[in-house]
């Protein structure tokens, strides 16, 4: 059986690149100018192991540095590499081709912001009063006393927590979203502000950089930022007509 | 302007090449990227395990709970100024670092020229 990484332009040098999974060497499957990256896998069941993701990844990151990439999910293999040519390649060739040219000069950017918790909740506190009032009434009380009102101030802090949240996502997205070709937003857990990724030209990731630069000023003490880049085109990248 | 400090400035991720960590390469390569209808998808085995997402169910009592407990614990009578900036005695000329520092290493096809760290002092 044979994994397929990702496609590249046929005359992307494949020098240095990492091992694949299992530890597998990655190869070439060359046709009609399009290049699969491909390495060997036993088995019928593909183990999504720590180390697996890993290659994966790893093998995708390397390829990105030297150019256009479009990555394939994890886990997609075929028969053999006679089988990578005659049934991913030939017969997906114009949209392949198509596809690369696309993301010729597009690179994912993928940004998330973490709240500090006790920094956004000292702003919730301070900026509320009827939840500071509760918090006032509620510290230090017994607890079975004050369990109606906590749950009342847990809510009031939840719902304000959640206000903060839609703001703050709101104009980290305005600010980035001029500097990218296309976005997605992605719903993240409570603790996460943000999460999104950027279609972003390859020469706009220094203005890309530097409005991470001014938000994670602006945002500090209160958000932690995660930044990670460039990346192929995961999330954006699809046959058309798909979804 | 406080301006972030190497090594001190936590929110200063710089950015990474790479996912460093399980999560990310979860996020970016298990329901993303392209899928081809001839493929043979194998079994996949242990994602179900790995991805378990620990969503905070927000509208519960025990969540309300938590985040009351946690605002009865602020110490409010800390300022706003001290801050990380005075905590780590940020006396204004720190570099700008963090996240556009180790830049050039990032990609290296055709633009590697005007790639140096943003530094503004």
């Amino acid at each position: 059986m044979t994994v397929v990484y990702g496609i590249v332009p046929a005359e992307t040098p494949l020098d240095g690149a990492p091992a694949g999974i299992g530890g597998a060497p990655v190869s070439r499957v060359v046709s009609g100018g399009l290049a699969a990256l491909v390495s060997p896998v036993e088995g019928a069941e593909l183990h999504a192991t720590r180390r697996d993701l890993l290659s994966h990844s790893a093998v995708l990151e390397h390829a990105v540095a030297a150019g256009p990439v479009l990555p394939l999910r994890f886990g997609i293999v075929l028969r053999d590499e006679d089988a990578v040519a005659a049934e991913l390649l030939e017969p997906r060739h114009d949209e392949l081709t198509a596809l690369l040219e696309q993301f010729e000069r597009l690179v994912e950017l993928r940004v998330k912001a973490f709240y500090v918790e006790e920094a956004v909740l000292r702003e919730i506190v301070r900026s509320d009063p009827a939840i500071a009032r509760l918090n006032e009434a509620t510290r230090g009380a017994s607890e079975a006393a004050a369990h109606p009102h906590r749950v009342r101030l847990g809510e009031a802090v939840a719902r304000a927590l959640e206000a903060q949240r839609e703001s703050d996502a709101g104009a980290i997205f305005a600010r980035l979203r001029p500097l990218a070709e296309d976005a997605v937003v992605e719903d993240g857990e409570t603790s996460l502000a943000f999460t999104a990724s950027f279609l972003v030209d390859r020469g706009r990731v220094e203005a890309f950089d530097e409005a991470m630069d001014e938000l994670a000023r602006e945002h500090e003490g209160r958000m932690t930022f995660k930044y990670l880049g460039p990346l192929p085109p995961h999330s954006f990248v699809m046959f058309p007509g798909e979804s | 302007m406080a301006v972030a400090t190497h090594g001190t400035a936590s929110n200063y991720l710089q950015r990474a090449p790479s996912p460093s960590g399980l999560a990310d390469v979860i996020d970016l390569i298990l329901d993303k990227g392209l899928v081809i209808d001839a493929y043979v998808r194998i079994a996949v085995i242990g994602i179900e395990l790995i991805t378990i997402d620990a969503r905070i169910v927000i509208a519960s009592v025990d969540t309300y709970l938590r985040f009351a407990e946690a605002v009865n614990r602020l110490d409010l009578t800390q300022t706003e100024a001290a801050g990380l900036a005075e905590l780590r005695g940020d006396d204004g000329d720190g570099k700008a670092k963090g996240m556009v520092e180790g830049v050039k290493d990032a990609f290296s096809r055709d633009d590697e020229k005007e790639r140096e760290p943003a530094k503004k002092d």
